[in-house]
């Protein structure tokens, strides 16, 4: 169970806090969430302009791309996302794309979980097109030479005594730059739900068509020319364990076979790992099973399943442990004067997460940055302090823009850490089964 | 050197001979839509045709295939419109979609051995490609509405 609270979740930016912009940037409009501290339009540094994490942008061809922040691992939710922006805009949802932005820390907090990917974005996405349409709608009527009151928006276009401009006309013609305050944005008016045209309605997903043509991207999919490839050695524990020796005697006869090497890792995710690295994947997965290593494991090496259940029986037995969910204060008394009482024990039990894609990541350094690029559901996790990897370079985790994952939670982590050369590690599947990470059943 | 037909391409590879053709189609020629997941030949996500049959590729050593004809998830169909991918798309069969070419290729061999496949022969065929979202339902149902198209059903 995640906590949201602990994790800044609550620090998502708050429309009841926030103006908006709209701006023009290059041929086309961006639309978006003011930083604190209201900048004027007419600036034209982005950054200074935009709260980054949400924003769309309309080309006076008419397309309207939206920014998804969400990890795609088959639930749709750029589709999903996009939708909101779209039906309050009025937009031709055939000229809607989205785009998977990397995980610049710009973008603020980025994780996907907890199911709250498509709730807690709609009081900002569906303010931020309704703010849209308005601008759209003004502007429409301008250059049509009508009032905004005779106008209706539509399909992305402006409709307005039998005439239409569409919304690229607009970008191209007029001038769309506004400031909504605070207030102003607050009392948006969003449509009922009677009157939404796309949210709800049967669609085919934006992702579909490339997950069935091969096209669609996924992390293991990213690569850079010259890249070696590595397969890890995991230890036997998660945490703790330590390599004691590396003896590759057995690996060195192997057409490229590279070397072996325990991360030297001082920020604790991945204590203990062995890069057993070559030229080609094949050779580095046969490698690393004739790469002998020696660690010290850590503390937990033994715990057994049952020992974990174990565990759970004693600190449910245990009345002063644990807490409530519901503080009904009428329950032990009614437990005492009970004339029958039944007792059941639920458990649940820890299970494989088994994504079919293996973890997976590619890394290297481009002008004195550490991109890493895989697919990641936590992605502001897995950017790495520098201060504590005691690297000289900026680190920053990446999705790659158009990866999607194949299933997440806890697998994840990131692998990457200072490289000579660009290197792409995978997992092998008998060793991530193995060692999956502890994940509880629901 | 290996020398061998992809998607009407003929390429020449250096990767060793018992390399998986899985890893050469995908790092030295690649073609990334054919997937790594199990690396056993049990999952199903790598399934590629060579000679027309699904075939395992990371089970497949290159020497394997010298000279064969082999098709992937990109050559199934030149616009990438196979009824199988049509079907597929209309009834949004994917959800993550990382087991879906597999899938695809896998069921583009069924619909030719049984053009009007039953339940049992889909699940007979069918049974070496896993999918962790749990898409079979429509995968049963993308299959039979590809192939009641391709014997040219006017009803679905």
């Amino acid at each position: 169970m995640i906590s949201l609270s602990a994790h800044g979740l609550r620090g998502s930016p708050d429309p009841s806090r926030r103006g908006f912009l709209i701006a023009i940037v290059g041929g086309g409009v961006m639309l978006g969430y003011a930083r604190s501290g209201l900048a004027a339009p007419g600036t034209d540094s982005l950054s200074d302009l935009f709260e980054p994490t949400i924003w769309y942008g309309i080309e006076p061809s008419g397309v309207v791309t939206v920014n998804i922040i969400r990890a795609e691992m088959g639930q749709h939710v750029g589709t999903a996302l996009a939708r909101i922006v779209a039906d309050e805009l009025e937009a031709d949802w055939n000229k809607v794309k989205t785009v998977t932005v990397d995980s610049n820390p710009k973008w603020g907090l980025m994780i996907t979980g907890g199911s709250f990917s498509v709730w807690q974005s709609f009081p900002l996405l569906s303010r931020a097109g309704a703010a849209g349409r308005i601008a759209l709608v003004e502007e429409g009527a301008k250059l049509l030479g009508v009032s905004s009151h005779a106008c209706a928006a539509r399909n992305g276009a402006v409709h307005a005594k039998g005439r239409t401009i569409s919304y690229g006309d607009i970008v191209a013609r007029g001038d769309l730059r506004r400031t909504f305050t605070p207030e102003q944005l607050q009392k948006m008016p969003i449509k009922p739900p009677a009157d939404r045209r796309l949210i709800g309605k049967d669609v085919v997903a934006l992702d579909v068509p490339s997950k069935v043509n091969g096209k669609g991207r996924y992390g293991l999919d990213a690569a850079v020319d010259g890249m070696i490839y590595a397969r890890p050695k995991i230890p036997p524990t998660r945490y703790g364990s330590k390599v004691i020796s590396i003896d590759d005697s057995a690996a060195k006869h192997l057409p490229g076979y590279i070397r072996s090497l325990a991360l030297d890792d001082p920020s604790g995710t991945v204590p203990g790992w062995v890069m057993v690295y070559a030229a080609s994947f094949s050779a580095a997965n046969r490698a690393a099973d004739l790469v002998k290593v020696k660690w010290q494991s850590g503390q937990t090496a033994n715990v057994s399943e049952q020992d974990i259940q174990q565990r759970a029986a004693e600190l449910i037995a245990d009345p002063k442990g644990g807490s409530l969910f519901v503080d009904d204060p009428g329950v032990d008394a009614a437990l005492a004067s009970a004339k029958r009482k039944i007792e059941r024990t639920y458990t649940t039990a820890t299970v494989m997460h088994f994504a079919l894609e293996p973890v997976n990541a590619l890394a290297f350094e481009k002008d004195g940055v550490i991109e890493i690029h895989t697919g990641n559901q936590w992605q502001s996790m897995a950017v790495v302090d520098p201060a504590g990897a005691r690297e000289s370079f900026a680190t920053q985790s990446g999705q790659d823009r158009d990866a999607q994952l194949s299933a997440g939670w806890g697998i994840r982590p990131p692998p990457g850490r200072r490289l000579c050369r660009p290197c792409r590690a995978c997992n092998a599947r008998n060793k991530q089964t193995g060692e999956d990470g502890l994940h509880a059943s629901r | 050197m290996t020398t061998f037909e992809i998607n009407g391409r003929t390429v020449s590879v250096h990767s060793p001979d018992d390399a998986p053709l899985l890893w050469v189609i995908r790092d030295e020629i690649g073609l990334t839509g054919t997937k790594f997941g199990c690396g056993i030949g049990f999952c199903g996500a790598c399934t590629v045709h060579v000679e027309g049959r699904a075939t395992r590729s990371c089970i497949t050593p290159l020497s394997a295939v010298a000279s064969a004809k082999i098709t992937t998830i990109e050559g199934l169909d030149p616009q990438g419109t196979h009824p199988l991918q049509t079907a597929w798309l209309e009834l949004q069969v994917p959800q993550c979609g990382y087991c879906q070419s597999g899938q695809i290729m896998q069921a583009a061999t069924l619909v030719k051995d049984y053009p009007d496949p039953s339940d049992r022969d889909i699940n007979a065929v069918m049974a070496g490609n896993v999918c962790r979202c749990m898409t079979y339902p429509r995968i049963r149902k993308a299959i039979k509405l590809a192939a009641s198209r391709m014997r040219g059903d006017t009803h679905d």
